[in-house]
């Protein structure tokens, strides 16, 4: 998910009932002395809220242009003078001192989309007192088994029904082995839900997942896979993203098996789930001695020659991109302007490129990484 | 000739693309590539019950010197087996 502009930061900002079971909690967390860091500020709502209940000092980190509009925001209020803005990646970043709490929203979709856990527990590691308070603090998943032939057929059967000039049903089998966003609208529980992978977020080092359970079917029905979800604990707080739950930005995930299964109540099906941290999801399901595995994996997102790259004993040899990088980091010294590095790489690496505008961005882009 | 037989892990997810193929081991959570040739061989570990069986259909395929195919084909299968892709039976 992308959250560069306001459009994409107001799915969070007006989720009212995530913003109220998270200003119960700061709350709580908050005293006159605290000094909090609001990790992935978007445009502010959360640092507010401390500053409102009382917060001394409040750092808001956030590597997106957002932190700008954030500062518009929040400059109008009472509270401007305790802000600080900090534009980064929390990883790349210093903070002036130790902070009392961490508020973070870096719970994906079934918790551990976007991987944002790990940076999390990266600023918890540097930067919290070691009486601080993480809000949200702890996590778990859930699953349920679904029948849910609406989203099934716009998401899976589709590829293979849909009345198009070319046959398209090659590509079902790899909307198959996708997690796809959906909502509870025209499902039915066939079991109910269990919890796994619980999550301290004071403890945690991994954002990851290996889990093995059963669920058991308390509904006749077709299974079209899994539903998964997750909650959070804040302070006292709770909050469920689950499909019997009230609305939240967040939805339930509907993890597909490739041939939907009839069950009967009292039938079980044996689950195992695998999500190494930054990796491909896997989702295994055994019923009546029949076992189906599908994984994200299986749309590869990593190529033969992709891995041959990252193995240990490979000697890469640099492309021409390689080149022009090299020249503008040697031009990178204070000395030379853009315009200077701009021209040294037309006049040197130009030809590698398909035109001005391609070549121009390369060294934007290359600035924007690789200076202050 | 090695007369071992093979058989995939179960924990091994395999994908081929383009000819060659990637593997997803789940208790390493290691990604492995095999070429055309290992391709080839991952498939045959399917059907064939031991390693003559998949050099004398990969004979039949390839216009190859046959100690030279045995060789590749047992150097394979003895890696695939020390990253525990595949055990022998």
């Amino acid at each position: 998910m992308s959250y560069t502009s306001v459009t994409e930061q107001g799915n969070m900002v007006f989720d009212d009932h995530r913003n109220g079971v998270y200003e119960e909690a700061i709350k709580r967390a908050v005293t006159p002395d605290s000094v909090v860091l609001d990790l992935g500020a978007g445009l502010g709502l959360h640092a507010f809220l401390a500053a409102r209940h009382g917060a001394r000092q409040v750092y808001l980190v956030e590597p997106e242009n957002i932190i700008h509009r954030a500062s518009e925001v929040l400059s109008q209020t009472p509270q401007s003078s305790k802000f600080s803005y900090l534009q980064g990646s929390i990883e790349d970043l210093d903070l002036p001192e130790p902070v009392d709490v961490i508020i973070s929203v870096f719970t994906g979709n079934f918790l551990l989309l976007e991987d944002l856990l790990p940076s999390l527990f990266s600023a918890r590691d540097r930067f919290l007192k070691a009486d601080g308070i993480l809000v949200p603090h702890a996590a778990k998943m859930h699953a349920a088994l679904i029948s849910h032939p609406d989203a099934y057929g716009n998401l899976v059967d589709k590829w293979a029904t849909a009345d198009l000039c070319l046959d398209l049903t090659p590509v079902r089998k790899y909307a198959a082995n996708e997690l796809h966003m959906t909502t509870n609208q025209g499902s039915v529980m066939l079991s109910k839900p269990v919890s796994f992978n619980s999550l301290d977020f004071y403890k945690a080092d991994r954002a990851d997942c290996n889990a093995e359970f059963s669920l058991t079917a308390d509904l006749a029905g077709v299974c079209h896979g899994l539903m998964g979800w997750f909650s959070i604990s804040l302070a006292d707080q709770q909050l469920s993203t689950g499909p019997a739950d009230p609305q939240t930005h967040w939805h339930p995930l509907l993890l597909p098996i490739e041939t939907p299964i009839t069950v009967e109540p009292g039938d079980t099906v044996s689950v195992q789930l695998n999500r190494p941290q930054f990796g491909d999801w896997t989702w295994t399901l055994a019923h009546k001695g029949q076992i189906q595995r599908q994984s994200t994996f299986r749309n590869l997102k990593i190529t033969p020659a992709q891995l041959l790259r990252r193995d240990n004993n490979h000697a890469p040899v640099a492309n021409h991109r390689a080149g022009a990088l090299s020249t503008i980091l040697s031009l990178i010294d204070g000395q030379h302007s853009t315009a200077e590095i701009l021209e040294a790489v037309t006049r040197q690496h130009g030809k590698h490129f398909k035109d001005e505008t391609q070549l121009r961005d390369f060294v934007h882009h290359a600035l924007d990484s690789y200076t202050r | 000739m090695n007369q071992a037989s093979y058989s995939k892990s179960p924990d091994v997810i395999a994908q081929p693309i383009g000819g060659e193929t990637v593997l997803l081991d789940l208790n390493s959570e290691v990604y492995f590539g095999l070429d055309e040739t290992g391709s080839r061989i991952w498939q045959l570990l399917d059907t064939c019950t031991d390693v003559t069986d998949i050099v004398s259909n990969m004979a039949e395929e390839y216009d190859v010197n046959v100690t030279r195919l045995t060789e590749d084909v047992n150097a394979l299968l003895v890696s695939l087996e020390s990253k525990g892709l595949i055990a022998r039976t």
